[in-house]
């Protein structure tokens, strides 16, 4: 549930670009175009922590990202004392630290946290930051029953007790190439209840698995106001193994050099062999012929 | 310390799920794994802040963010990635020829002007058939007849099914071109137009990039994009959700946003492959362009509107 | 004089655009993406084919005892020897990246048709280096004895390849059994030259390219390709070193007969290569066989068809027509035809992908050679003729030994 005053707070800068935004239009070109940050935290696997940011700009009506952009963290305020890290937008205008020991103090001083991001005023930007707050959050996957995950999400209170989180929007899956498969194939949707817990029944049968059977699933949490990022693990063996047919080793037409086919070798070699053996011969017998002149 | 060892344990599965640490680029492990041994540890550890607010050490291998892999070495990019079989199926029931997918394609890997390693065809199979714009890359056949015919390996099928050019070997006899029977190929046939600074980089098999005068080119599925965990530029520029990009070991495909179970797919939406009959065992499927709700002539419109787009920029 | 000259000329404004080629690009050339082989390759093809009248009069005539045509040898393998050299240069300037040509060797994939291809010319310019040298031998002393020739700045020349030539019998057996056993070896050299040539395209699924035919499709058009070369050749230099003694209007009368042959052989490969398809007209091949037939290259197609198989088998079957001039304009009407036909063979399927020619630029739909690509195939060959001329200035045209030996033999 969105607390007003994180609306206020995350809506804040994306009030004062708009404000930005229309003042710039009503200058000409060569002003400085507006930044828009959205820091992210994200919690690994309830282990490792990262603060994020994604870095847009509004060019001809479309947002679009911002590489090569210098972006500072700070945890709970933003003096030297609070910062988390430095980094660079990469080519999609994202950057991730992870937070420092130097930062422990201040984390475990209280459990719910802002996290800033703030760039530098640049050629093409003025200075800019944006808050985000967070609390400690962790997400486990239960799978007792048979074929039955229960995917709960937690977050530290003031007592730092963990506390369920409810209307927590997330993914549950098959960890793939780039994606996640859902565990079902009709189209669920999994919100946490007022237990914050999600069941989610994996439907997929004789699912491609690895050698032994075993898939990994996975529970993933994007950018929720309340958590932040979070995604856990967990290797289930309800898998089917089906070994791969590879022809990158055997002897084909379209083999490299090395996998020439045996039968192609044996043809093009007897032939050159043949025949350059005559014109061998041949050239032999010019020399013999030259011999017998000089003689 | 146990927190460590479930640290350690837990991060490399939490590398992959980031797609954040460098996945190693000899790697033998399989892919259901979690435990990505190939990810070789540095001895360098790093204290880390955990989210229970405890210092813990990781090593420096499995933390690195970072924005760009290194290219990888030739004999690497020969090889491919392991245990990996990609394979891309296309919606052409989504399709209104946008173009997105050609133009991010062309940005990314630098293609010359006016050459498009993507092409977005108006089909019509028969004259009482459905028009339809069919998007076509290299279909990496699992029987490159362009393979086959190359004299000096520059063009190579790797083990996870791509199949590569490798710009510093090959001489330009454009005997792949014609083998060819999907016209994906493109030749350089003068200097590209690229920087000088980007003319001047080592030549990456996996980027493709950059293309040189005098030797051939076509989509390469992306396989820089790949091993970093992401998706092809096209898969990833396509607003309608066209593309799906996966690994047929692992069964499932995905566009960015969807993902199905390929065979699922394939058998519910009666995918097939283009010129099945030749024998050239494609690794792109279509799915029939069924339940559509737009006119095929919205795309004609499209590409008139850019025509004059480009018409009105060069003027 | 004259010749040479014009010949120097066209050669040497052919290098000039090669220069213009290597520097800027295949850009200069009008091949595209989709008309990637263009008239190089068509000359390429044209060449190969043309060298394989060395085999056919000097070894196929020689091993079945044919004698009338031993004062034809020499032109046809120095036409032989000439052609192959161009072959393989038109070749390296089809290639984009011909700084990279040793990478043929290091890397050479044995799979590649391509590889085939450098094997057996390779091995083919060899033979046919040797089928020139080996009837060559005795005639050297004849050039160096001569009392006033013309070539006696080339005696250095002359000693060192053949001044150990002293008509011994033993020389005599040794030469005699080289040149037999170079021509059992040279038909099938020659018939995978042109073969693998043809597998070039008939390895690839385009229509017009997608045939079994292929191979004797090719063979037979070199063979006939080649002898109109001879009659060619016959007739310029009976006429420019006035040889009418030893190339009698019964060698032409000859050669004739061999033309109409070959050509109605051709002729008969080109109803069965171009009939069957067309009979079934599958979707792929529909296109390409009407634009033949009766569409854009229509015109060229008929021509190649009337002035390189038909008109010459119609003049050269009477009498009359297989005297020497008339002979020599239906050889030239064979060359020439051949030409285009190679052309015909190459450029139209490309132009018939199985996909449609989209998101190009408008320029990729057509081809015609830029003035660049021009250039360089007529330097080419520009440059074939002169080195038969060159040849032709330093070594007797007709072989001297072996015409005295069949004189005697024949009055004997």
């Amino acid at each position: 549930m969105k607390r007003p005053l994180d609306i206020l707070k995350r809506s804040a800068p994306i009030l004062l670009a708009l404000g930005c935004s229309a003042m710039a239009m009503a200058q000409d070109s060569s002003a400085k175009k507006t930044l828009l940050l959205t820091p992210i935290y994200t919690t690994v696997n309830n282990q490792v922590q990262y603060a994020g940011v994604r870095a847009k700009t509004k060019i001809e009506k479309k947002f679009q990202p911002v590489p090569q952009l210098a972006v500072s963290f700070f945890l709970d305020g933003s003096d030297a004392k609070n910062l988390v890290g430095k980094a660079v937008t990469n080519a999609k205008g994202e950057a991730m630290v992870p937070f420092t020991p130097s930062m422990q103090e201040r984390f475990n001083a209280t459990t719910a946290h802002t996290l800033t991001a703030s760039a530098e005023a640049t050629k093409e930007f003025d200075a800019s930051s944006a808050d985000a707050a967070f609390s400690r959050s962790k997400i486990t996957i239960d799978t007792a029953d048979g074929r039955t995950l229960v995917v709960t999400i937690t977050k530290m209170n003031d007592k730092k007790d963990w506390v369920p989180v409810k209307d927590v929007e997330l993914k549950v899956g098959v960890r793939r190439q780039a994606s996640l498969l859902p565990v079902s194939a009709d189209d669920a949707t999994y919100t946490t209840d007022s237990l914050g817990q999600v069941t989610a029944e994996f439907k997929r049968d004789s699912l491609a698995a690895g050698p032994k059977g075993q898939l990994i699933l996975a529970a993933v949490v994007e950018e929720n106001d309340a958590v932040g990022s979070l995604s856990v693990e967990k290797s289930v063996p309800w898998g089917k193994y089906v070994a791969p047919v590879d022809n990158f080793d055997r002897r084909t037409l379209f083999a490299t050099r090395q996998k020439t086919p045996v039968w192609l070798l044996f043809m093009a070699y007897s032939i050159i062999i043949a025949v350059w053996g005559v014109i061998i011969y041949l050239v032999r017998s010019v020399f013999r012929i030259k011999k017998i002149g000089m003689a | 310390m146990k927190q460590n060892d479930n640290g350690r344990r837990e991060f490399l599965a939490a590398g992959l799920t980031a797609g954040l640490a460098a996945i190693g680029c000899n790697s033998k492990s399989d892919v259901f794994t979690p435990e990505d041994a190939a990810v070789k540890p540095t001895g360098k550890m790093v204290k880390l802040l955990s989210s229970d607010g405890e210092v813990i050490e990781v090593d420096e291998a499995f933390l690195k963010p970072v924005p760009d892999l290194p290219p990888v070495p030739n004999a690497v990019a020969r090889h491919g990635i392991e245990g990996k079989k990609f394979v891309m199926v296309i919606d052409l029931s989504r399709c209104k020829n946008l173009k997105k997918c050609q133009s991010a394609c062309n940005h990314m890997h630098h293609v010359h002007t006016d050459q498009n390693w993507i092409k977005v065809y108006p089909m019509q199979d028969a004259d009482k058939t459905a028009p339809y714009w069919q998007p076509t890359t290299c279909m990496h056949c699992d029987e490159p007849p362009c393979v086959k015919v190359c004299p000096v390996d520059a063009t190579f099928k790797r083990k996870d099914g791509i199949v590569l050019i490798d710009s510093d070997r090959c001489i330009g006899c454009r005997f792949c071109m014609a083998a060819c029977p999907y016209s994906t190929r493109v030749f350089n046939w003068e200097e590209p137009d690229i920087t000088k600074e980007l003319a001047a980089q080592p030549y990456s098999c996996e980027s493709s990039i950059p293309q040189k005068k005098g030797t051939v080119g076509k989509c390469d599925f992306c396989p820089d994009m790949v091993r970093q965990g992401s998706l092809p530029h096209c898969v990833s520029a396509c607003p309608n959700g066209v593309f799906f990009f996966g690994d047929m070991n692992e069964d499932s495909v995905t566009n960015g946003a969807d993902t199905f179970r390929f065979s699922d797919l394939i058998r519910d939406k009666a995918g097939y492959r283009l010129m099945e009959d030749l024998g050239t065992k494609p690794s792109v499927y279509y799915l029939p362009p069924v339940n559509r709700n737009f006119p095929f002539e919205n795309g004609m419109e499209a590409e008139r509107e850019r025509e004059a787009e480009k018409a009105k920029k060069s003027s | 004089m004259i010749w040479t000259g014009i010949l120097l000329v066209l050669a040497a404004f052919g290098a000039f655009a090669y220069f213009l080629q290597l520097k800027d690009g295949l850009v200069v050339t009008h091949m595209r993406d989709y008309v990637s082989w263009g008239i190089y390759i068509s000359n390429f093809v044209f060449f190969v084919a043309i060298s394989l009248v060395g085999s056919l009069i000097t070894a196929v005539f020689r091993l079945v005892d044919v004698h009338w045509s031993t004062p034809l040898t020499r032109i046809a393998e120095i036409i032989a020897v000439s052609a192959i050299v161009f072959a393989s240069l038109i070749i390296v300037v089809d290639m984009g990246r011909p700084d990279r040509f040793y990478n043929l060797f290091i890397y050479g994939r044995l799979q590649s048709p391509i590889m085939w291809d450098v094997i057996v010319i390779g091995t083919y310019f060899f033979i046919s280096l040797l089928l020139l040298y080996f009837p060559l031998l005795p005639d050297i002393k004849f050039l160096l004895t001569a009392k006033d020739s013309a070539t006696k700045g080339w005696n250095k020349f002359y000693r060192a390849i053949g001044g150990f030539w002293k008509d011994t019998p033993e020389q005599h057996r040794i030469a005699n059994r080289g040149i037999a056993i170079l021509c059992i070896t040279i038909i099938p050299v020659a018939f995978s030259i042109h073969t693998v040539t043809s597998w070039l395209f008939a390895t690839t699924y385009r229509p017009g390219w997608d045939s079994t035919n292929f191979g004797a499709y090719f063979i037979s058009g070199a063979f006939l390709v080649g002898s109109g070369a001879v009659l060619v050749a016959m007739y310029v230099f009976r006429d420019a070193y006035k040889l009418q003694r030893y190339i009698t209007e019964e060698h032409f009368d000859k050669m004739s007969k061999i033309v109409v042959l070959l050509a109605l052989l051709y002729l008969y490969f080109n109803i069965n290569e171009y009939l069957v398809p067309a009979f079934k007209m599958k979707k792929p091949e529909e296109a390409h066989l009407l634009e033949l037939f009766t569409g854009e290259f229509a015109p060229l197609f008929w021509f190649a068809i009337f002035t390189g198989m038909m008109i010459p088998i119609f003049i050269l079957l009477f009498k009359k027509g297989r005297k020497p001039l008339p002979a020599f304009i239906a050889g030239v009407m064979v060359v020439v035809g051949a030409w285009f036909k190679r052309y015909l063979i190459v450029t139209p399927t490309l132009l018939h992908p199985f996909l449609p020619m989209h998101d190009v630029p408008k320029s990729y739909l057509h081809y015609f050679p830029s003035w660049q690509e021009w250039a360089i195939a007529i330097g080419s060959l520009a440059g074939a003729l002169l080195v038969i001329t060159f040849f032709a200035r330093i070594f007797p045209i007709i072989p001297i030994q072996e015409t005295l030996t069949e004189q005697h033999e024949k009055a004997a």
